[in-house]
């Protein structure tokens, strides 16, 4: 093993660069299948050894660090997180090497993907759009469509995960993530052609619970940080509740997988569709790893807020007020993810929290909205949810 | 007398100041910056700190002098002067340990190891001058 060089990095630091790392490479990840694209798997590798570091080098530094028992059982929690981290961007990079080794995927895999709540598309650019030449941060994609861009690929070179100094050029091609509306908004603004795109109808079943599925582990991967940064149990246990609910799913896709294998010609797809479900069900087993250290801990250690409050994905609560312009709207008219970057993960109505709402779910005054996207766009909720806008 | 007392004390405090601020910095609860209300805490408490344990070594030295047969007015003299020096100490260890804690760990290098030697030999310098500074320019011993 090569000798890791220890900068001076603290451990909020490398805990924010782990979870950032983490969340793009399962878009990548995703990505990469979708679009059948190897060189995307590729740099989801190169993320992976980097989160290999990153991995060695929080360890090094909290054996350096624990002074006391009490310290240290608070610290343990902050390696258990570190470790769920890298825990995704394995289950990523299995998902990746499938596409390195050329395997050959079901297409249904990549129905199931596009019917997910959370898009994924490759945009190219075309000449003369009004979106070249011109910096992410000016483009304000996020905080006007919802969309975020994961890379871009200029020529053979690809930028993963550009910073807003970034500028973009005609005949880029970026890969966004966002809305459907909002992605469809882009595709307009890049001169691109529409998507379109039919499912196949075959194996409906598979192609939607798959699709829940993804949904699903993403979700409780945000729910569960969400626990960590306030320090909420019961936020902990709705993540719980949404692990049963994805074991039921997963069985049942294992079982319409086997029994579509009888009849199906292309059982290798199927065997490698099956590879994917086991790396997504990696990944909701990680939120749960995470919630493990709220529900176990009676304190957490404060390094993890500071190190959640840097990250790249936000997440925020944001109290309705009566005034604010949200009350007596549902969350469909509001669409608070293509208006301004940050969608409700959760709302705590009284005591009850309802997790991954409804649509036509409307607001209240007195709900708190749990709300997760771009700095900027949790922000924005903030604001609009207090009525001052 | 005094010198070993004012060495061992502002050189524990160095060392606590030291220790605490290098984990901080580990951890990323302390930036290596100047502000921050970790750091400011850490910095109160090593202020309020020394001040309560001089204030109790001087209190220690007022009754070994009464013992010794110094005469109360020559003990409470060195018991003044013991108490001064240990405030005009404390800035220094204070100064001294942030100093060297954040240059170590910009550098790379692991403040634990860097900062408590280093930090020890200053104050054992900085105790012997203010003290002395102290005795001969207010107290007139």
């Amino acid at each position: 093993m090569k000798e890791i060089e220890s900068e001076p990095r603290s451990v909020r630091e490398l805990l924010t660069e782990m979870k950032n790392v983490s969340d793009l490479m399962i878009d990548l990840a995703y990505a990469a299948v979708l679009f059948n694209n190897s060189e995307l798997a590729d740099r989801v590798h190169e993320l992976e050894t980097k989160m290999d570091e990153l991995m060695y080098n929080i360890r090094t530094i909290v054996a350096v660090v624990t002074r006391n028992v009490r310290e240290a059982k608070k610290i343990t929690g902050i390696l258990q997180v570190a470790s769920a981290a890298e825990a995704i961007s394995n289950a990523t990079d299995d998902i990746a090497d499938l596409i390195r080794e050329g395997a050959k995927i079901h297409p249904i895999v990549h129905d199931a993907f596009r019917i997910a709540n959370e898009k994924i598309a490759w945009v190219n650019l075309s000449e003369g759009s009004t979106l070249c030449s011109k910096k992410l941060c000016d483009l304000k994609l996020a905080s006007t469509i919802g969309v975020t861009v994961l890379a871009i690929k200029r020529a053979e070179t690809w930028i993963i995960s550009p910073t807003r100094e970034t500028e973009v050029c005609s005949s880029d091609a970026i890969i966004v993530k966002g809305p459907p509306d909002g992605i469809t908004i882009l595709c307009e603004m890049a001169g691109a052609p529409k998507e379109t795109w039919v499912p196949e109808r075959e194996l409906p079943d598979i192609r939607v619970t798959l699709a829940e599925m993804r949904d699903l582990s993403s979700l409780a991967v945000d729910m569960a940080y969400c626990s960590i940064l306030f320090e909420s149990r019961e936020i902990a246990e709705e993540v719980e509740d949404m692990n049963k609910k994805f074991k039921k799913l997963n069985h049942k896709l294992w079982l319409a997988t086997l029994k579509a294998a009888r009849r199906e010609r292309d059982v290798v797809g199927l065997y490698n569709l099956l590879q994917v479900a086991k790396s997504i069900e990696q990944i909701s087993d990680a939120a749960n790893s995470i919630i493990d250290v709220v529900l176990r801990e009676l304190e957490l250690h404060p390094v993890f807020a500071q190190a959640l409050a840097e990250a790249d994905e936000q997440m925020g609560r944001a109290d309705v007020s009566e005034h604010s312009e949200f009350v007596g709207k549902s969350l469909k008219e509001l669409n608070l993810w293509t208006r301004m970057g940050a969608y409700v993960l959760m709302i705590r109505r009284g005591k009850r929290y309802l997790s991954n709402p409804p649509r036509r779910t409307k607001v209240q005054t007195g709900d708190s909205l749990i709300v997760h996207g771009t700095r900027r766009g949790v922000e924005m909720v903030k604001k609009a949810a207090g009525g001052s806008v | 007398m005094m010198i070993p007392l004012l060495n061992g004390t502002g050189c524990n405090l160095g060392c606590i100041l030291g220790a605490r601020l290098g984990s901080a910095l580990h951890l990323g609860t302390v930036e290596p910056r100047l502000k921050g209300r970790v750091l400011r805490k850490n910095v109160h408490a090593s202020v309020l700190t020394s001040v309560g344990i001089f204030s109790f070594i001087s209190v220690i030295v007022f009754m070994i002098a009464c013992i010794w047969g110094m005469g109360f007015a020559m003990a409470a003299k060195h018991a003044l002067a013991f108490i001064l020096a240990g405030m005009l100490l404390t800035p220094v260890i204070v100064v001294s340990t942030i100093m060297l804690a954040f240059l170590s760990f910009k550098k790379g290098l692991d403040p634990d190891n860097v900062v408590i030697p280093i930090t020890t030999s200053i104050i054992d310098v900085a105790a012997a001058i203010s003290l002395l500074i102290i005795a001969i320019s207010i107290v007139g011993l």
